[in-house]
């Protein structure tokens, strides 16, 4: 179905509407969520409360509700007046530490459960890619591959990594593919972040350079490597995830808190 | 259309339907630009001076053609209020009656959902030839979410590119169009994008997003007189579409 609610990958996630009750604490939990895991950057400005009130198909009371709880959070500032709304704050640590916690209420299977389903999608996309890209589609993901390794280190890494599966998935000619993609980037981007933050500390086992990986991946896709593409996907995803259980032992081990 | 229903249809046919198609198509969204471009010619252009949402909900409320998008995306400052402006409307084709609903996308360059549209082809190609343009089939993840078409033209202001205005066409409806005529035609039949990718295909071997490898396809784009002993090629002129069928 035409659906105007998935507009814009992660961003249009973040403001789809809501279903459940509780819903001054759902847009709160949300937006929350967006905010410390980077996906707001610090200090950008939230839509309007009537503009969030239509978007997630609640009434402005409700939104007013929301905010006022991500204002005792100190999730973000509110300024009256012209040039005036709500504005973002981003957490001193990133928002690791909200991450960390939730890391700590998985358990290793349900890690690896996770792990399984996304290198599935991952692994399909990147074989069919291979089948179906066009050399436009290939010069579209060289793009996203050139714009993550822009990225560097900062907390847009990770969005980057999703935009270039996205696209990947986009390329594999498949709706479902592509809608699945976006559905699992919520849950395995903000993993893949943060190991990867964890590892400048120490705590987690540092990866390959996401966009070389990217790199071999495209160069597959680009020649019709059809087996190449998918063992470049699986390879690649299995390297974030050993990062990911890497930190994740840490996590229970009690060595990072 | 002179042939009667259910008799044969060759190549040349199929090739002449998709264009009176498309045709027709791109004959509504000059209507569109005729009326952005009489809205942008004031001396500066904000975005109240925009008016298409009747016009698009008219389009996409219209049983007989079935869009699924429609709308215009404006290049960067031509309005002296937004950097960057789109509006666009979806509508599930399918449904009675379709509901048109505005699509949240965010324009301003600063947010986190921005996305810099002047590099999507849909943009991109009308900028570049200053002409019409399809683009697809192509999974529209930040629209549709379907395998779509877009139909894109150029709007100009002051002899300037301005943007485009365009219409989605899911591949479902194309699909369901032509399956008809291509069932007429004997063998096998499938209309082709300049790449070679698959709109639609009678042939089972190929679907919908396939790229068809091991055919001239490039060369026969390209007007080249390549010969194949066992299937021929169609373009539909002015358009970036084509038909193969099978001898």
């Amino acid at each position: 179905m035409a659906d105007s609610s998935l507009a814009l990958g992660a961003y249009a996630a973040v403001f789809a509407p809501l279903e459940a009750e509780g819903r001054a604490e759902a847009v709160a939990r949300r937006l929350g969520e967006a905010i410390t895991l980077g996906l707001l950057p610090d200090g950008s400005p939230l839509p309007s409360e009537s503009d969030l009130a239509d978007r997630f198909g609640v009434a402005t009371v409700t939104v007013r509700e929301a905010l006022a709880e991500l204002r005792e959070d100190n999730l973000i500032r509110t300024r009256r007046g012209r040039g005036g709304g709500s504005f973002v704050v981003t957490p001193a640590d990133g928002g690791q530490q909200a991450l960390v916690a939730r890391l700590r209420r998985m358990g290793l299977g349900e890690l690896r459960d996770l792990a399984d389903h996304y290198t599935a999608i991952a692994a399909m996309c990147a074989e069919l890619a291979a089948l179906r890209a066009d050399p436009d589609d290939v010069e579209r993901l060289r793009g996203h591959v050139a714009a993550g390794r822009a990225y560097g280190n900062g907390a847009g890494r990770w969005r980057a990594e999703g935009n270039f599966h996205l696209e990947l998935a986009a390329a594999a000619q498949s709706a479902r593919l592509t809608r699945e993609e976006m559905a699992l980037q919520s849950e395995v981007g903000m993993l893949f972040w943060l190991s990867h933050a964890q590892a400048g500390t120490g705590n987690a086992r540092p990866g390959a350079e996401p966009a070389d990986r990217h790199t071999e991946l495209v160069d597959c896709i680009a020649t019709g490597d059809a087996d190449g593409a998918r063992r470049a996907a699986e390879s690649h995803v299995a390297e974030m995830f050993l990062a990911v259980r890497t930190l994740h032992r840490q996590v229970w081990t009690g060595r990072v808190r | 259309m002179t042939s009667t229903a259910g008799s044969r249809l060759v190549g040349a046919d199929v090739a002449d339907l998709v264009l009176q198609w498309c045709a027709a198509l791109f004959a509504d969204l000059d209507e569109v630009a005729a009326q952005v471009e009489q809205q942008l010619v004031v001396e500066t252009p904000r975005r109240g001076d925009l008016a298409i949402e009747e016009t698009c909900h008219r389009l996409l409320t219209d049983p007989g053609r079935k869009v699924a998008g429609a709308g215009l995306v404006l290049a960067p400052d031509v309005l002296t209020d937004a950097a960057y402006w789109l509006e666009w409307w979806t509508a599930n084709p399918d449904a009675s009656p379709p509901v048109p609903r505005r699509l949240a996308a965010e324009t301003d360059p600063r947010a986190v959902g921005f996305r810099d549209y002047t590099h999507l082809p849909w943009y991109a190609v009308p900028l570049a030839t200053g002409t019409a343009h399809i683009t697809g089939p192509y999974v529209d993840y930040l629209c549709t979410d379907q395998q779509t078409l877009t139909f894109t033209r150029p709007v100009w202001r002051q002899g300037a590119f301005a943007g485009v205005v365009g219409f989605d066409l899911l591949v479902r409806t194309f699909e369901e169009r032509m399956f008809g005529p291509l069932e007429r035609v004997e063998g096998s039949c499938a209309v082709v994008n300049t790449a070679g990718r698959v709109v639609t295909s009678s042939d089972l071997q190929w679907v919908t997003g396939d790229l068809i490898r091991g055919l001239p396809v490039q060369r026969w784009w390209a007007g080249e007189a390549v010969q194949h002993d066992a299937w021929e090629f169609w373009p539909c002129p002015g358009l970036p579409l084509g038909v193969i069928t099978s001898r």
